[in-house]
């Protein structure tokens, strides 16, 4: 509840510090995965950074490499060349402090919401009892108190979803990566669930490097937005979003939202043709 | 219920066609005892004779080396599937193990484990072993490759993925094996008594065999009949307990 109060107040009183020390950095990074016959050059020389409590969101076409950076981000992968770092250190693998969210929910089929909630905190050794209570506020944040003791089986896969997400923050981390996290819903629960994530963001206040196909998605969610290219995959365009937050459903039709989004649309297209 | 009631109706047509078979056709006792003759059998054998006996032998061997079996199985093929380097040493051997007729090996086992319980429940133990290990191995190593990055990335330790993704993703496969086993158990156990036994329901058979005593041929295969049923009945129902979030559970958490 303190958490609660304290990241409300953050909110209604805004103090932009200049930032010193940004939360990631990425410096000339490239990522060439080996194979029999000719190797892939998934990105090259990509160069990003990541401020304390901002929501960025990635946007490329299919195969640019979005998948990779938030792999390489979460200490899953190497670089080939080039240096990640988080918190000034280069991360070397997967960190206590980093979430992260799948395409898929990637839930455990044999535990239920709550157990699956708990498994960072359970991995990293945490207090049982707060871990536990973390579990319960976060599935009271995304909505889904009463389905808590409900195997994935039994949920939808939004339902699924957000359990995903509750399981993203329950360590307390303050990187949340989310790799398409929204891509297998249907479209009304995909609205939905975007409205919502700016909520539980709003509350939490962590990082987040937010991976969509979906320009509307980006601009809706997004404090900036990184528009990356193929062949090979590097960073395109770096875009402040200027609108102002809590955003709505009815932000959508706001005129700054409707031009960032078509010139987001119009770059996107020619990047399509090219690659 | 409907499924009960069919059954009942398919088992009394068969046994009123083997009851009216033997009379019709005249077919010697010696040869195929009419379904009364069985009954008569079991009672005498249950209730004045000494199937108890036998059946606990049977029984006894059976469980035994179903459990050593299976569970040297399930720990060898865990440490397999888990360690590349007990795979170089130990898989070779396994291989030609397996290669061979188990049941070319039963005098041997005779010679080394004796005429009592020992060399069966080995023999038992050794017949289970492949399906089990098998499958042991098989479903550790099909767990979902998105589960075990999702435990890595969040710092979850090896032994922690092992518990808690290896296995439960294993359970499905393993518990096949060890449905396979119970039926294979059987057949260890009455292999081993045929060669050498004074005792079980596979001595019985050879014992009735010598008098031509088909009644009691019969009844004893009826009562190896229900042991099997029973064993996999009991396997079936803790599968279904234990791995109660079943294929599409999962496949239905990633539509
Ligand atoms: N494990 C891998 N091995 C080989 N090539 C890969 C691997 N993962 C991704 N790639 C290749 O790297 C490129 C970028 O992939 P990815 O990061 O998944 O892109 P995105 O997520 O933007 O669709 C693609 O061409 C893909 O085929
Ligand atoms: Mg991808």
């Amino acid at each position: 509840m303190k958490g609660v109060k304290l990241a409300l107040s953050t909110y209604e009183a805004p103090s932009p510090q200049p930032v010193t020390n940004p939360l990631l950095t990425a410096t000339g990074v490239s990522m060439v995965y080996p194979a029999r016959r000719g190797s892939t050059t998934a990105l090259e020389n990509l160069n990003c950074t990541l401020d304390e409590a901002e929501f960025l969101s990635i946007l490329g076409p299919s195969g640019c490499g979005k998948s990779t950076f938030l792999r390489l981000a979460a200490g899953l992968l190497q670089p080939t060349s080039g240096e990640l770092t988080f918190r000034g250190r280069p991360i070397q693998g997967p960190g206590r402090d980093t979430g992260i969210v799948f395409q898929q929910p990637t839930l455990l089929p044999w535990a239920t919401a709550i157990k699956n909630v708990m498994l960072p905190s359970e991995n990293l050794g945490l207090d049982r009892k707060d871990s536990l209570a973390r579990a319960h506020e976060l599935l009271r944040l995304v909505g889904l108190s009463a389905y808590k003791d409900l195997y994935p089986g039994e949920m939808s896969g939004g339902m699924c979803q957000r359990v995903g997400i509750a399981r993203g923050l329950a360590h307390r981390p303050s990187l949340l990566l989310m790799d398409e996290p929204f891509a297998a819903l249907d479209a009304m629960t995909r609205e939905h669930m975007m409205v919502e994530l700016q909520r539980i963001w709003q509350v939490q206040r962590c990082s987040v490097i937010f991976i969509t196909h979906s320009i509307p998605e980006a601009v809706f969610l997004s404090d900036r937005i990184v528009v990356m290219g193929a062949r090979p995959g590097r960073v395109v365009r770096d875009i402040n979003v200027d609108i102002p937050r809590p955003r709505t459903l009815a932000t959508m039709s706001d005129s700054r939202f409707v031009s960032l989004t078509r010139d987001l649309r119009e770059l996107f297209t020619d990047l399509v043709k090219i690659g | 219920m409907r499924s009960a009631a069919t059954a009942l109706l398919s088992a009394t047509v068969i046994i009123a066609i083997w009851h009216y078979a033997i009379i019709w056709f005249h077919v010697p006792n010696y040869l195929m005892p009419a379904p009364g003759a069985v009954v008569e059998a079991l009672k005498r054998g249950y209730i004045a004779g000494e199937f108890w006996k036998h059946l606990v032998f049977t029984l006894k061997s059976t469980l035994l080396g179903y459990v050593t079996g299976c569970g040297s199985a399930l720990l060898i093929g865990a440490a397999l599937a888990e360690w590349p380097a007990v795979e170089r040493l130990v898989m070779p051997y396994i291989v030609a193990l397996q290669s061979m007729p188990k049941v070319a090996l039963a005098p041997l086992i005779i010679v080394w484990f004796g005429f009592g319980l020992e060399s069966k429940i080995v023999m038992v133990a050794l017949i289970c072993f492949f399906p089990m290990f098998v499958n042991t191995v098989a479903g550790l190593r099909q767990t979902d490759p998105t589960l075990i990055e999702m435990m890595r990335a969040y710092s979850g330790s090896r032994w922690r993925t092992f518990v808690r993704i290896k296995v439960p993703a294993a359970a499905g496969t393993i518990f096949a094996g060890l449905q396979i086993a119970v039926v294979l158990s059987l057949i260890g156990a009455i292999v081993a008594e045929f060669i050498s036994s004074t005792e079980g329901l596979g001595y019985l058979i050879s014992a009735a065999s010598t008098t031509l005593d088909t009644s009691v041929m019969f009844a004893a295969l009826f009562s190896l009949a229900a042991l099997g049923i029973t064993g996999s009945a009991v396997v079936r129902s803790v599968h279904r307990k234990l791995v109660f979030w079943g294929k599409s559970a999962s496949a239905a958490a990633k539509e």
